[in-house]
C-alpha cells in the first residue's frame, strides 16, 4: 500500500488524487439524515418540557430534569425496575442462546446424511417475524383454554401455570431465545467447522474425552466466535419490541416492560416528549457502553492469541 | 501368529466401525428429534392453516385438510395489499442498500483520502450506527414526518428502511473485501479501470458471496421489521408483520384463518432465508470475525 | 461542507414532494375495531359507490388502543393520518379547547332547511349528543352508536345451578352468583383484564362509580387512597381470580366475546354493543342470553357506564367539507336503512343513536333492545360519582391527562390481580401518580 502511494505520483491520473469520497457520500448522507441527525433531535428533545398533549402548557427548556425525573423523582418507581428488567431479560436470553445454541452446534457438527434438514429446520424460527411467532406461541401453544401446552399439561396430570400472566419476563425470554438461538447457531456453527482436523485429530489421539476436547479445545477455539454472536445478539435483541407487544403488551403492570418497550409507551400513552427523549438518550447511551466492552473484550482476547 | 493378529485387528476394526455407526445414529436420531421438536410451532401453524375454524379450535395434528381457509384469507383484501407493500418495501430497500452500501464499502477498504485513517474512522463510524435503536429516534420521527406529509406513506418507511440497512451491508461487504488483495485494486487502477470500473470486474465477482448474503440478509430483516412499520404506517402502507400483530384483535379469535395468513407472511423469508443458509453462515461468520 | 448542505437540502425536497402527488380527494379514516365499527366498514363498503359521493374514502379499521394513540399523535402534532377523527365522550368532551377537534355548528347552521329535516338532529339520543358537545353549545362530533354496560349471563348454566339473576343485582350478588357458576364447573364470569383505560379500565372505572370511590375531590386532592377504591379492587380480582377463565389478564372484550360465546360461562359484565354477536343467527347461543341492568353497591353510585363512539373532523384536514358530508351520511337515518338492508337481523345497525331506530319493528323485537335503553335511561355523566367530582364522566374523566393517568392505573391494577405488587402498592403508586397529575396539569390550585 505505501510502494504504491510512493510510486503513485509517476501516474497522470493521480491529479483526481480525493475524489473517492463522493464514492461513499450517498451512504454517509442518507444514513446520517435517517439516524444521527434524528438523534441529535433526540437530544435536544430530552432537555425539554414539553407534554403534546397540553399545548396551552407550553414548551420550556428544562436542563436535565427529565432525567433526573427517573432517576431520583417519581419516575424512578418506574425507571429502575424496567431497567433492571431489560438488564435480566438481555442476560438471561444471551446466555441462553450462547449456552443453548453451542450444545446444538455440536450436535450437528457431525457429517452425516440429512444433518443439513435439520438444521434447516432449526434455523426456521429465526426467520420468522417476531408478532407472527409471538401470536402463535400464544393462541396455539400457550392459550389456557385451547392450547398444546395446556393439553399435554393435561394428559401428564400436571396443573397448567399461566406464564403469559404469572412469569411474563420467563416467557418473553424463552421466546427470544427460541428465536434468536439459531442465529447463534449459525455463527457458533462456522466457528466450529473452521477448527482444524489435526488439533481435534490429536487431542483424540492424546486420549482427551469428549467432555475435554469439547470444554478445553474447541470451546476456547471459538471464544472469538461467540462473543461477536453475543455482541450482536445484543444489538439485535435491545431493538426487540414485537415479541412483547404480541404476548404480554409489556404486563401486567409494568413487569415485563423493556427499555425500548417503555419509550414507545411514553409516546403513544403520555405523550411527554422530553421524557420519552430523555429515555431514548439513555437507552443508546447503555448499549453503546455494553457493546463497547463487548468489543473490548473480544480485541483482547485477539491480542493476546496473537 | 501374524495372521491372528491381522484378523483381531479387523475384527476391532470392525467393532469399532459398528460403534461409531451405532453412534452416528443415535446422533441423527437425537438431532432429528431436537429439529422437528425445536420447529413444531411453526409446522404446527402450517397444518392449521388447512383446518377449518372448527376443527382449530382444540389442538390436533390428524385431521381432514381443506383449503377453504386458505381461499378465505386470500380474499381478504388487506393480505394482499399488505403483501404487496412488504414485497415493495423489501425490494426497493435491498436495491437501494446495494446501490449505495457496496461503493461505500468499496471507498471505505481502498479509497484513498488525504488523512489514511479516515478509512478507519467511516468504517467505524457506520458501524456505531447499527447500535442506535429505532425507538430511540421515534419521537423526532413523529414530529418531522407529521409535518412534512411523509407519515403513512411508503415512501417515508422505506427512506428509514435504507438508512437503517446501510450499515449493516456495509459492514458485510467491507469484511468481504478484506479478502481482496490491494494488488488487484491497484493492478486494475493501472490498467486504467475507472473505480465504477473497478467494482464492476474486481469486486463484484470476487466478494459476489458476500453481496449477495448481506441482500439476503437485508432483505430477512426488512420482511420482518415490525417497529417502525407498526408506528409509522396505517393499514394502505402496512407492512405484513403489522398485519400480523393487529389481526388477533381485528378478526376475533380464528386460528385457521391466523394460521394461515401467517403462513402466507412466514413463507418468503423462511424460503429466502432456507436457500442461502450456506452463505448467510458464511457471510455472518466472516463479518462477525473480521469486523 | 456547501455540498454537504446543498446535497442533504435537495434530498429534504425530495422527501417532502413524493407524497403531493393526488390529484382526486381521498379521506383516510380509521375506525375502531369493535363489532358496529366492523359492520359500519362493510356497509360503507357496499353502498358508498352508490351514494354518489365525489370524493373516495380509505377506511382502516384498528385496534381501540392504537387508533386512539395515532389520532392523539394526529391532534397534537397537527397531523393528518386521518381526516376523519372516530372519537368518543372523553375526546369530545376535552378536546374541543385545545383546538384538537373542528366545532361541526357551523356547519350544522350552513345546511339547508331541506337538509335539515332530512337528518333531524332532534331524532339523536340527548345523552349522546351531549356527550360530545360543550356547555357553550359547540356541537364536536355527531354520535354514530352508543352504548352502557350491563350485565349478560347464560340463562342454561342458571337453571341449571339452581340460582336467578335479580333485575337490578349488586356486586355482592354478583359475585355469590359467579362463585355458584364456578363451583358447578362452568367459568363463573368474564370480564376484561387488558391493560388500557378503554379496556380493563371501562369496567372498572364503572364499578368504581358504583362502590362511591372517585378519583379526585373538589380541590382536586387525588382520592385513589380510599376505602372505596380498595374495595372495588379487591371486588374485581376477587372476581377474576376465583371465579374467572383460566387465562387471567390478557383478555380484552374480542377475547371475553369469544369465551362467553362458548357456552360455559355463566356471567358477562360488559358493552351494550356486544350482545349483537350473542343473537347473531350462527352463535351457540342465540336466546339463552338473558340482561340484567349494571350492577350497583353502595346507595347513589351510578351504575353502568356512558360511551359513544362518534364522527368529528380533523381540523388540519385540506378536505373539511367532504369529511362532513361523509359524516352526515353516516349518521343519517338513511344509513340506518342501509344497514337493516345489509343485515336485515339488525346485527350490525348502530344501537343508541337515533330514537327513530327503536320504533322499527326489527329493533324492537331484538332481545337486548328494552334492556339497553333501560341501562341508558338513569345516566349522569355530570354526576358521576356519589360525591361531587370536579370532573365529568362515567368511566372515564373528561381531562386530556386521563389517558396516561388511567392506561398506568390499569397497569397496576392488572400487576395487583397477578399478585405481582400488593393492592397496598397498587393504590400508593395510582395515587402518587393522580396527585402529580393534578399539579402538573395545572388543576390543583
Amino acid at each position: 500500500m505505501q510502494k504504491t502511494a510512493a510510486a503513485a505520483p509517476a501516474l497522470p491520473r493521480r491529479k483526481k488524487r480525493y475524489t473517492d469520497k463522493y464514492f461513499a457520500l450517498p451512504a454517509i448522507i442518507w444514513v446520517a439524515v435517517t439516524t444521527q441527525i434524528p438523534f441529535l433531535t433526540t437530544v435536544v428533545l430530552s432537555t425539554l418540557k414539553w407534554n403534546l398533549v397540553r399545548p396551552d402548557q407550553g414548551i420550556q427548556f428544562d436542563w436535565f430534569n427529565n432525567y433526573l425525573y427517573y432517576f431520583t423523582g417519581s419516575g424512578a418507581k418506574d425507571f429502575w425496575p424496567i431497567l433492571g428488567q431489560t438488564f435480566a431479560l438481555l442476560a438471561v436470553t444471551l446466555a441462553g442462546c450462547t449456552v443453548f445454541g453451542f450444545f446444538v452446534a455440536l450436535l450437528l457438527d457431525h457429517r452425516l446424511a440429512g444433518i443439513n434438514v435439520v438444521r434447516t429446520l432449526v434455523l426456521g424460527p429465526f426467520f420468522v417475524m417476531s408478532t407472527t411467532s409471538g401470536v402463535i406461541w400464544k393462541v396455539t401453544i400457550l392459550n389456557m383454554d385451547f392450547g398444546w401446552y395446556a393439553l399435554i399439561c393435561k394428559t401428564l396430570g400436571l396443573q397448567p401455570v399461566d406464564f403469559i400472566s404469572h412469569h411474563p419476563i420467563g416467557i418473553i425470554a424463552f421466546l427470544f431465545v427460541w428465536q434468536w438461538m439459531p442465529f447463534f447457531l449459525l455463527i457458533i456453527l462456522g466457528g466450529l467447522q473452521s477448527l482444524s482436523e489435526e488439533v481435534l485429530e490429536s487431542a483424540h489421539i492424546d486420549g482427551a474425552n469428549w467432555w475435554v476436547t469439547t470444554m478445553r479445545i474447541k470451546l476456547p477455539m471459538i471464544m472469538n466466535y461467540m462473543q461477536t454472536a453475543i455482541m450482536l445478539g445484543l444489538i439485535f435483541l435491545v431493538k426487540e419490541f414485537g415479541l412483547i407487544l404480541v404476548t404480554t403488551k409489556g404486563g401486567p403492570g409494568k413487569s415485563s416492560y423493556t427499555l425500548a418497550y417503555f419509550i414507545y409507551d411514553i409516546v403513544f400513552t403520555s405523550k411527554r416528549v422530553g421524557r420519552a427523549a430523555a429515555i431514548s438518550v439513555l437507552t443508546v447511551i447503555l448499549v453503546s457502553l455494553s457493546v463497547n466492552i463487548l468489543l473490548k473484550l473480544i480485541h483482547r482476547r485477539n491480542e493476546m492469541l496473537t | 501368529m501374524t495372521s491372528g493378529n491381522t484378523q483381531a485387528f479387523k475384527e476391532a476394526q470392525k467393532a469399532l466401525r459398528r460403534r461409531r455407526a451405532a453412534k452416528n445414529v443415535g446422533i441423527g436420531v437425537a438431532a432429528y428429534a431436537f429439529g422437528i421438536l425445536y420447529f413444531f410451532p411453526i409446522l404446527y401453524m402450517f397444518l392449521t392453516g388447512f383446518k377449518t375454524e372448527i376443527q382449530a379450535v382444540h389442538p390436533r395434528i390428524f385431521f381432514t385438510p381443506t383449503l377453504d381457509t386458505f381461499k378465505k384469507v386470500f380474499a381478504d383484501r388487506g393480505l394482499s395489499l399488505n403483501l404487496s407493500n412488504s414485497a415493495f418495501q423489501v425490494t426497493m430497500s435491498t436495491l437501494l442498500c446495494m446501490l449505495l452500501g457496496v461503493p461505500a464499502a468499496f471507498t471505505i477498504r481502498f479509497g484513498k483520502f488525504k488523512k489514511a485513517s479516515t478509512n478507519r474512522t467511516l468504517h467505524n463510524w457506520f458501524l456505531t450506527t447499527i447500535l442506535l435503536p429505532p425507538v430511540a429516534i421515534l419521537m423526532p420521527l413523529f414530529l418531522f414526518y407529521n409535518s412534512t406529509g411523509l407519515m403513512h406513506t411508503r415512501f417515508g418507511l422505506l427512506v428509514l428502511y435504507v438508512g437503517f440497512h446501510l450499515p449493516i451491508v456495509i459492514w458485510m461487504v467491507h469484511s468481504f473485501l478484506t479478502d481482496v488483495p490491494n494488488e488487484l485494486i491497484e493492478a486494475a487502477e493501472i490498467d486504467g479501470c475507472s473505480r465504477i470500473q473497478q467494482i464492476g470486474y474486481v469486486v463484484l465477482p470476487l466478494a459476489r458471496m458476500g453481496i449477495f448474503s448481506a441482500c439476503m440478509l437485508v432483505a430477512v430483516f426488512v420482511w420482518n421489521e415490525f417497529f417502525l412499520a407498526f408506528s409509522l404506517t396505517t393499514n394502505q402502507v402496512q407492512t405484513l408483520p403489522v398485519y400480523m400483530s393487529r389481526f388477533r384483535e381485528q378478526q376475533g379469535q380464528f386460528t385457521a384463518q391466523l394460521s394461515a395468513s401467517s403462513t402466507v407472511s412466514v413463507l418468503p423469508a423462511l424460503i429466502l432465508g432456507w436457500l442461502t443458509q450456506k452463505n448467510l453462515v458464511k457471510g455472518l461468520t466472516m463479518g462477525a470475525v473480521k469486523g | 461542507m456547501k455540498k454537504l448542505l446543498c446535497l442533504a437540502l435537495v434530498l429534504m425536497m425530495a422527501l417532502a414532494m413524493v407524497p403531493a402527488s393526488a390529484n382526486e380527494v381521498v379521506l383516510n379514516i380509521g375506525f375502531a375495531n369493535n363489532p358496529y365499527s366492523q359492520g359500519l366498514d362493510a356497509v360503507v363498503d357496499k353502498y358508498f359507490d352508490q351514494a354518489g359521493f365525489d370524493f373516495k374514502v380509505n377506511i382502516s379499521v384498528i385496534p381501540e388502543e392504537e387508533l386512539r394513540a395515532a389520532q392523539t399523535l394526529d391532534a397534537t402534532t397537527d397531523g393528518v393520518t386521518y381526516d376523519m377523527f372516530y372519537v368518543g365522550p372523553y375526546e369530545g368532551m376535552c378536546w374541543g379547547q385545545y383546538g384538537y377537534l373542528e366545532d361541526l355548528t357551523p356547519y350544522f347552521d350552513a345546511m339547508t332547511e331541506e337538509e335539515k329535516a332530512w337528518y333531524d338532529v332532534e331524532d339523536v339520543f340527548d345523552a349522546m349528543m351531549k356527550s360530545v358537545s360543550d356547555t357553550e353549545g359547540h356541537m364536536w362530533a355527531a354520535p354514530f352508536y352508543g352504548e352502557s354496560s350491563f350485565i349478560m349471563y347464560n340463562k342454561e348454566i342458571f337453571e341449571k345451578v339452581g340460582i336467578e339473576m335479580p333485575e337490578q343485582p349488586t356486586w355482592d350478588e354478583i359475585y355469590t352468583l359467579a362463585k355458584a357458576v364456578k363451583d358447578a364447573g362452568y367459568t363463573g364470569i368474564v370480564m376484561r383484564s387488558d391493560v388500557g383505560w378503554g379496556n380493563l379500565g371501562a369496567p372498572l372505572g364503572a364499578m368504581q362509580n358504583a362502590f362511591g370511590a372517585q378519583y379526585y375531590d373538589m380541590e382536586w386532592n387525588a382520592t385513589i387512597d380510599t376505602e372505596e377504591m380498595r374495595n372495588c379492587w379487591t371486588m374485581y380480582k376477587k372476581l377474576l381470580t376465583e371465579c374467572g377463565p383460566a387465562s387471567l389478564t390478557g383478555n380484552s372484550y374480542n377475547e371475553c366475546v369469544n369465551l362467553f360465546l362458548q357456552g360455559d360461562v355463566g356471567i358477562y359484565y360488559d358493552a351494550t354493543s356486544l350482545c349483537g354477536n350473542f343473537e347473531a343467527d350462527d352463535s351457540p347461543i342465540k336466546g339463552k342470553v338473558g340482561y340484567a341492568q349494571a350492577p350497583t353497591q353502595v346507595e347513589g353510585g351510578q351504575s353502568g357506564w356512558l360511551w359513544n363512539w362518534s364522527m368529528a373532523i380533523n381540523p388540519d384536514s385540506q378536505h373539511k367539507d367532504e369529511v362532513f358530508k361523509f359524516i352526515l351520511w353516516c349518521t343519517s337515518k338513511d344509513f340506518i336503512d342501509l344497514t337493516l338492508e345489509y343485515k336485515p337481523d339488525g346485527s350490525v345497525t348502530p344501537p343508541a343513536s337515533r330514537y327513530s331506530t327503536y320504533e322499527k319493528e326489527v329493533i324492537k323485537a331484538l332481545p337486548y333492545a328494552e334492556a339497553t335503553l333501560a341501562a341508558l335511561a338513569p345516566l349522569d355523566f355530570t354526576r358521576p360519582a356519589v360525591n361531587p367530582t370536579p370532573y365529568v364522566g362515567l368511566q372515564y374523566m373528561a381531562i386530556v391527562e386521563f389517558q396516561e393517568g388511567a392506561t398506568q392505573m390499569t397497569q397496576w391494577v392488572l400487576d395487583y390481580l397477578t399478585d405481582g405488587i400488593t393492592l397496598d402498592e397498587a393504590i400508593a403508586n395510582t395515587q402518587a401518580l393522580f396527585e402529580e397529575i393534578a399539579e402538573e396539569g395545572g388543576y390543583k390550585e
